[in-house]
């Protein structure tokens, strides 16, 4: 899955920001004020899932090494007629893909409230905690690439022990 | 088309794998409470946004929700700035598992143990990191500063205003110094692994060291 879909998000993220950049340029020049804040609203909800998309993107290309990794590893292995040992699913791995989905759907739902908070007649106290809650979603997304990156370190050191062991004992 | 060579990197020749250096080692260690206080200061940020969303529909006073923006952007962009400094240590990390698994692979081999000298995009990805983190802090510290600050007049909530539009500009600054800081990690990573793809190639080629046996323990 992450191999299909790594490039359709990072191609959906810049365009959903360029497009809030171009709403931000039409509000800059709204004088009525229910517009301007209707504006805002689409801007900051847009802007915030065009970020959360290209992350997710950068996240789906990580899971994409894991497999390249995992695949190129078993491949080594077999072609020197040894046995395959392949590492489980670590905990940090399964907890990677938990993050970034909870940030990808606090990334959608945000953008959801934005719309719903513009139809309200206090729209800016929605504003003022759905921009934590954005930044929340960005922010999981972050930390289910930090364990990403920490699964990747993790299999490296597997793999390069399974050569060591290759090399040493020839099994 | 000329095959590449080890030759074209700057190397530090060794009978033994050098393990981790410094900030590898660093990056093991820290990854983690970076990647918690990155998780809680996020946490803490939407709590906080909340509290002010109530002041705002309950027709709180002023200088209270301009105390409460200051406080949640500095707790949320600490926050930030500890998931980046993990996915910086993170990055950190892989690299020492290059150096050092890969100079513990060729130890096994019998051979010399070459290790690649830390590149210049290593050391500006280091400095880089540094210096974000550094600005990311001190706008979030003015934050906190600024928040006991504010008093209910108007002049004090304009000032407030105004030192907020600053420190919003200050702390985009530092998150995108940590995005380059992170770039170059990963370029880094891009040069250690071309170099440990020609290594491992030349290795069956080369012939182990004459006299390994009066050098450092014995290993058996």
């Amino acid at each position: 899955m992450a191999e299909r879909a790594w490039a359709p998000m990072l191609a959906m993220g810049p365009m959903l920001v360029a497009v809030g950049l171009v709403l931000s340029l039409i509000q800059s020049g709204e004088s009525d004020p229910e517009t301007f804040i209707d504006l805002a609203g689409w801007t900051q909800g847009l802007q915030f899932l065009g970020l959360a998309m290209t992350l997710g993107g950068i996240s789906f290309l990580l899971g994409t090494i894991l497999a390249a990794l995992r695949k190129g590893g078993g491949e080594v292995q077999e072609s020197l007629g040894v046995s395959v040992m392949t590492l489980k699913m670590p905990a940090s791995a399964k907890a990677f893909v938990a993050l970034m989905m909870m940030g990808v759907m606090i990334a959608i739902v945000q953008f959801v409230l934005y719309l719903v908070a513009i139809g309200r007649e206090d729209p800016a106290s929605w504003f003022a905690w759905l921009a934590p809650v954005r930044v929340l979603g960005v922010g999981l997304i972050l930390s289910g690439i930090v364990l990403a990156l920490y699964t990747i370190g993790t299999v490296l050191a597997l793999q390069f022990d399974r050569l060591k062991t290759v090399v040493t004992t020839g099994r | 088309m000329e095959a590449a060579s080890a030759t074209q990197f700057e190397v530090e020749t060794s009978q033994k794998a050098l393990g981790y250096n410094l900030p590898q080692r660093m990056g093991i260690r820290l990854w983690l409470p970076m990647f918690a206080m990155g998780l809680m200061g996020l946490i803490a940020g939407v709590v906080l946004g909340i509290i002010r969303a109530d002041e705002i529909s309950s027709a709180g006073a002023a200088d209270t929700i301009a105390s409460l923006g200051h406080v949640q952007a500095g707790l949320t962009f600490l926050g930030l700035a500890g998931a980046l400094a993990a996915i910086s240590f993170a990055i950190a990390r892989i690299l020492g598992q290059f150096r050092a698994g890969g100079g513990e692979l060729q130890e096994a081999t019998g051979r010399m143990v070459g290790t690649l000298k830390m590149p210049f995009s290593a050391k500006l990805f280091l400095g880089t990191m540094m210096m974000a983190m550094m600005v990311i802090v001190i706008a979030c510290v003015l934050h906190f500063v600024f928040a006991a600050d504010v008093s209910s007049t108007e002049e004090s909530l304009a000032l407030s205003q105004e030192r907020f539009t600053v420190l919003e500009g200050i702390r985009r600054i530092g998150v995108a110094m940590f995005l380059v800081a992170i770039a170059l990690g990963l370029a880094t990573i891009i040069q250690v692994v071309r170099y440990q793809s020609i290594r491992i190639r030349e290795l069956p080629g080369e012939q182990a060291p004459a006299d390994r046996t009066n050098r450092g323990p014995d290993r058996r």
